[in-house]
């Protein structure tokens, strides 16, 4: 089963947006192209080094801000360099990151220049603007793809555009981020940022590249900059070099500013008075009253993304979110914040930044680092966060996707932190009873208890397929974790209402496989224990990485005694680490009734580099020692 | 026609109890004449009882009481059933009784001449037998040590041999009254069985004495850590009378290190295990064939831990027999050492005192046993 199962609902809404965002539509993009570009005499310079590059490089990477009064103009120059076909053959196009409806678009140069001096500019025929995000159908975020004609090994590409926009148009503060470092080498990398009316808050993280700042003006250079590796379970942003400029010098501005927006969804209407009644009327104790509240914003509304203009970051009315019942993010947590304040519960709407974990990298005060929105309450002096775009996970666990983000609570005095959650993310306990009959068959009955955030993962792969495709998934993998001489039945426990836990029961039997007339030496996996253990090995090579915490424990009852006598019991564990411990109980009170109980814990934490072999190896280590070895006589 | 003691003695040499059959006429009362005197064991030299005391181990002066409660019997036709006081050494609450009314008979034999000693010290001598013959038994059960034994049984030796001159001197004093017969010099072919068996016996004990010794490699400390480079592990072994011994000596060769216990009740192994060989595999093994070592089915356990590198899982499998009067123990500890297995196999069988001790050195030094740190092995 797949282990991510995310739910990418607003993602970068906010964060493409929040420094662009505007009331009135724009022209669309204009090609004006120039005679001599400088794009082109830095590829021609670049062709007279001795050695070039054996692996594609950005040659240079040159940006250009000025701000004069209201008016935003962003120049870009890119210049790469792809000496292999294999380069080529990764889709290699110019592209432009474009919002049509406040920015105006000039194309300058897009070209590929050999290294005998051939330029060939593209047809502007060929270019296409696609929507760049998949999660996010509604936002005019586009991409602009540029092909470039006649590319060949050895060549180069050249691309040089720029963007306006004003800033009277924004919903919210200006910032800019800007991140010098790609996979590949960069050889040349500038940014310069010039106003004559905002003064710049900066920041810089990485100390390969050299910045100048002042108030109004900011120049960064960086030389022969070494790629960054991509790694699977780190977020690029937490680890590679970053710039960022903003207007705003303290987070309470954010805050406030984020509050100013938000509160444009009339949380205190009657309407929503008449919603809240509707909604809760029928619950009597609190618990089932948030139950309510977050059956109505996560399943009755439907999620669909809504930052048109005017709603980058202000959400909808909740009136019209009730009269839709759809609504993205920020309109869900508005009801959601605005029915939990009416239970008499602290709530409040906290943003998040869905692609960060690390808030020390937030060091300059700006919204746009956050994509996303929820809504947290404090109840029974816990604080408890509710995704209203999660339709799966209860209330009282983090969903999944946003565990160990970065968020801001819009409350006033807070700053960027972490979403710590005090459970693991991987939750689990099962019970296994098997009996072994005069005849020697096994019938077998298997429970499977996924709590908190991964009962809401479980519920989130089962609950949307039909009870064919779910019979299907569920014996393939108990067919592939356990055994494949049956085929069990399946039924399920809290599938379809949002509770903290979610139950797969199996039953089967056996045909015997085993000589009953011969003396007993058994081992009995523990399937599932195995299983979490094998697919909790962190694949991260190059970064430090987290792990995000597994807790199971098993209790296996087995019975023999229709055939057997146990005489060599499992070993009991006490295994304690420094990564996690495996505690078993083998408890044997009645000859040939066997109950061992298993418990796992491999707590949340951060798992440097130089310790992920370690780590994994631990892991293995757990997986080789949960399974059960017995031995026993025949009974006569 | 015998004469005197002396001039009978050597012609009674017929009996093993003492008997002078030919000659003996009983009374009503079993009290054994001849020529009308009582029939009375001629006096014999205090060195050869002790002698002979010595080298039986004292067994001999059960015989030797046996002798003198006939002649108590005899002398004052008192109501005596001589074969019983055999056991007398053997029974201490009995000693205080029986002695007791030997002294007391003696007394009323030797009338005036009684010596001071026992007149005032009999009680003494009683009481020093007991606590000789307690001491003695503490140390066979091993509740008291070994040379405890060996200090008791030469003092058992020198009470009977003080008592003995008693009746020498009572004896050579009143001889007109008495018959005497057996040997007043030598020993009667019996006493030279016994001498030949005590012989034998510690001629046995010297030979496994010689041949224990011919396995030891090394006498240990009573605190010694075998520390082994090469393999790459090591182990404490805190014990009184440890040895290494030759490898072959408990094992089938197979061993790394042998270790055993001067008693020869327990030992320890350490075995190398192969490459294809897992924790599970080795376990179930050894759980099958450490069957065969208990008299029989005994309960068994494992536990497996972190290994202190925290590298590898340590198990450990402990089976045990206990009974009101031993005890049976066996220890299997499995550490992984490089890429493979290390096993220590201990087992350890005694009385239910000595296995105490026994099970606390053999659990102790499978805790102790550990692969040494990547660094350190060779």
């Amino acid at each position: 089963m797949t282990r991510t199962i995310h739910m990418m609902r607003c993602v970068l809404v906010f964060s493409a947006l929040l420094s662009c965002a505007a009331v009135n539509a724009a022209p669309k993009y204009v090609w004006q192209a120039l005679g001599n570009s400088e794009t082109r005499d830095i590829a021609r310079e670049f062709y007279q080094q001795a050695n070039l590059p054996e692996e594609a490089t950005r040659v240079a990477y040159i940006t250009a801000i000025y701000i004069r009064g209201d008016q935003v103009t962003q120049l870009v120059k890119s210049v790469w360099f792809y000496p292999r076909q294999s380069d080529i053959e990764d889709n290699v196009n110019g592209e432009v990151y474009w919002d049509e409806e406040i920015e105006s678009l000039t194309l300058k140069e897009a070209a590929v220049v050999s290294k005998s001096g051939a330029y060939q500019r593209i047809n502007s025929d060929n270019v296409r603007v696609v929507d760049d995000d998949s999660y996010n159908t509604f936002t005019n975020h586009k991409k602009v793809v540029l092909p470039y004609s006649g590319l060949k090994p050895g060549d180069t590409t050249i691309l040089e555009y720029e963007i306006r926009y004003p800033l009277s148009k924004l919903e919210s503060n200006w910032s800019y981020s800007s991140y010098p470092v790609v996979t590949s080498d960069t050889l040349r990398f500038e940014l310069s940022a010039q106003s004559n009316s905002i003064k710049f808050n900066s920041s810089v993280i990485g100390d390969r590249v050299q910045c100048d700042t002042s108030d109004f003006e900011v120049r960064c250079t960086g030389r022969n900059l070494k790629g960054y590796k991509s790694d699977y379970g780190v977020i690029w942003r937490d680890v590679i070099e970053q710039i960022y400029l903003s207007e705003l010098s303290d987070w309470n501005q954010v805050i406030t500013n984020s509050l100013s927006a938000f509160a444009k969804a009339e949380l205190n209407s009657p309407t929503v008075d008449a919603l809240f009644e509707r909604v809760t009327g029928s619950a009597s104790e609190l618990p089932d009253k948030i139950n309510a509240i977050q059956n109505y914003v996560a399943r009755d509304i439907r999620y669909l993304s809504l930052s048109e203009l005017g709603h980058r970051v202000t959400p909808h009315t909740i009136a019209s979110m009730d009269e839709n019942r759809f609504g993205d993010c920020k309109d869900k947590t508005a009801a959601a914040v605005a029915m939990l304040a009416r239970l008499g519960l602290l709530a409040y709407p906290v943003l998040v930044a869905t692609e960060r974990k690390d808030p020390e990298r937030l060091l300059t005060p700006s919204a746009g680092y956050f994509d996303h929105m929820i809504a947290c309450f404090t109840y029974d002096d816990k604080r408890y966060c509710l995704d209203g775009t999660v339709s799966d996970t209860h209330w009282s666990a983090i969903p999944s996707w946003i565990q160990d983000r970065v968020i801001l609570p819009l409350v006033k005095d807070q700053t960027p932190h972490t979403l710590n959650v005090p459970y693991p993310r991987w939750h689990l306990a099962t019970r296994l009873e098997l009996k072994f009959e005069a005849d020697g068959k096994q019938t077998e009955r298997q429970i499977r208890r996924y709590l908190s955030s991964y009962a809401g993962d479980m519920r989130g792969s089962l609950r949307h397929s039909d009870e064919a495709e779910r019979t299907e998934t569920m014996v393939d993998q108990y067919q592939k974790n356990v055994s494949s001489r049956v085929e069990p039945e399946f039924n399920f426990v809290e599938l379809e209402s949002l509770e903290n836990y979610l139950e797969i029961v199996s039953t089967t039997e056996y045909e015997p496989f085993m000589e009953i007339s011969d003396d007993l030496s058994y081992t009995e996996p523990d399937h599932w224990m195995y299983y979490e253990l094998v697919n909790s090995k962190l694949v991260t090579e190059h970064y430090d990485t987290e792990f995000e915490g597994l807790r199971a424990s098993s209790t296996v009852v087995i019975d023999t005694s229709a055939v057997w006598k146990l005489t060599r019991l499992p070993a009991s564990l006490e295994i304690e680490g420094r990564f996690g411990s495996m505690t078993r109980e083998v408890d044997f009170r009645k000859p040939g009734k066997l109950k061992v109980v298993t418990k796992l814990d491999v707590p949340r934490q951060a798992v440097p580099q130089a310790d992920i072999e370690a780590f994994n190896d631990y892991l293995s280590l757990l997986a080789e020692e949960s399974s059960l070895n017995m031995q026993g006589r025949v009974i006569n | 026609m015998k004469d005197s003691p002396r001039s009978s003695a050597g012609d009674n040499d017929q009996s093993l109890d003492e008997q002078p059959t030919e000659s003996a006429s009983n009374s009503d009362q079993g009290v054994e004449q001849a020529q009308g005197r009582p029939l009375v064991h001629a006096p014999r030299p205090v060195w050869m009882e002790l002698l002979l005391g010595l080298l039986t181990f004292s067994v001999s002066f059960s015989f030797w009481l046996v002798g003198r409660a006939r002649d108590v019997k005899n002398m004052r036709s008192a109501d005596y059933t001589p074969w019983l006081w055999f056991f007398v050494p053997g029974v201490l609450f009995a000693q205080p009784f029986a002695f007791s009314k030997l002294f007391s008979d003696l007394k009323d034999l030797e009338g005036e001449s009684t010596s001071r000693f026992w007149l005032y010290w009999g009680g003494a001598w009683i009481g020093l037998l007991m606590l000789a013959n307690l001491v003695g038994t503490l140390a066979e059960l091993e509740y008291m040590p070994v040379w405890t034994l060996f200090i008791s049984v030469p003092f058992i030796c020198c009470l009977f041999t003080y008592l003995h001159m008693r009746f020498n001197a009572f004896k050579q004093n009143t001889a007109e009254q008495w018959e005497f017969y057996g040997k007043n010099a030598g020993y009667y072919w019996w006493e030279w069985m016994l001498l030949v068996f005590a012989l034998l016996f510690w001629a046995l004990v010297m030979f496994a004495e010689w041949d224990d010794r011919q396995s030891v490699v090394k006498s240990l400390p009573n605190s010694y850590l075998h520390l082994s480079e090469e393999a790459g592990y090591q182990l404490q072994l805190d014990g009184e009378d440890w040895r290494q011994v030759e490898i072959g000596t408990y094992s089938d060769g197979s061993a790394d290190v042998e270790f055993a216990n001067a008693s020869l009740t327990s030992y320890i192994l350490v075995f190398r295990h192969g490459l294809d060989d897992t924790l599970n595999s080795i376990a179930s093994f050894r759980f099958q064939n450490v069957q065969l070592d208990f008299d029989s089915t005994p309960q068994c356990s494992e536990n497996r831990r972190l290994s202190a590198d925290g590298k590898s899982v340590r198990s450990n499998s402990v089976c045990f027999l206990e009974s009101r009067n031993q005890g049976e123990i066996s220890v299997s500890t499995l550490v992984k050492v490089g890429d493979v297995y290390y096993e220590l196999f201990s087992f350890g069988a005694d009385t239910k005192r000595a296995y105490s001790d026994i099970k606390t050195t053999l659990l102790a030094a499978a805790e102790s046993f550990v692969a040494l740190p990547a660094g350190e092995a060779q």
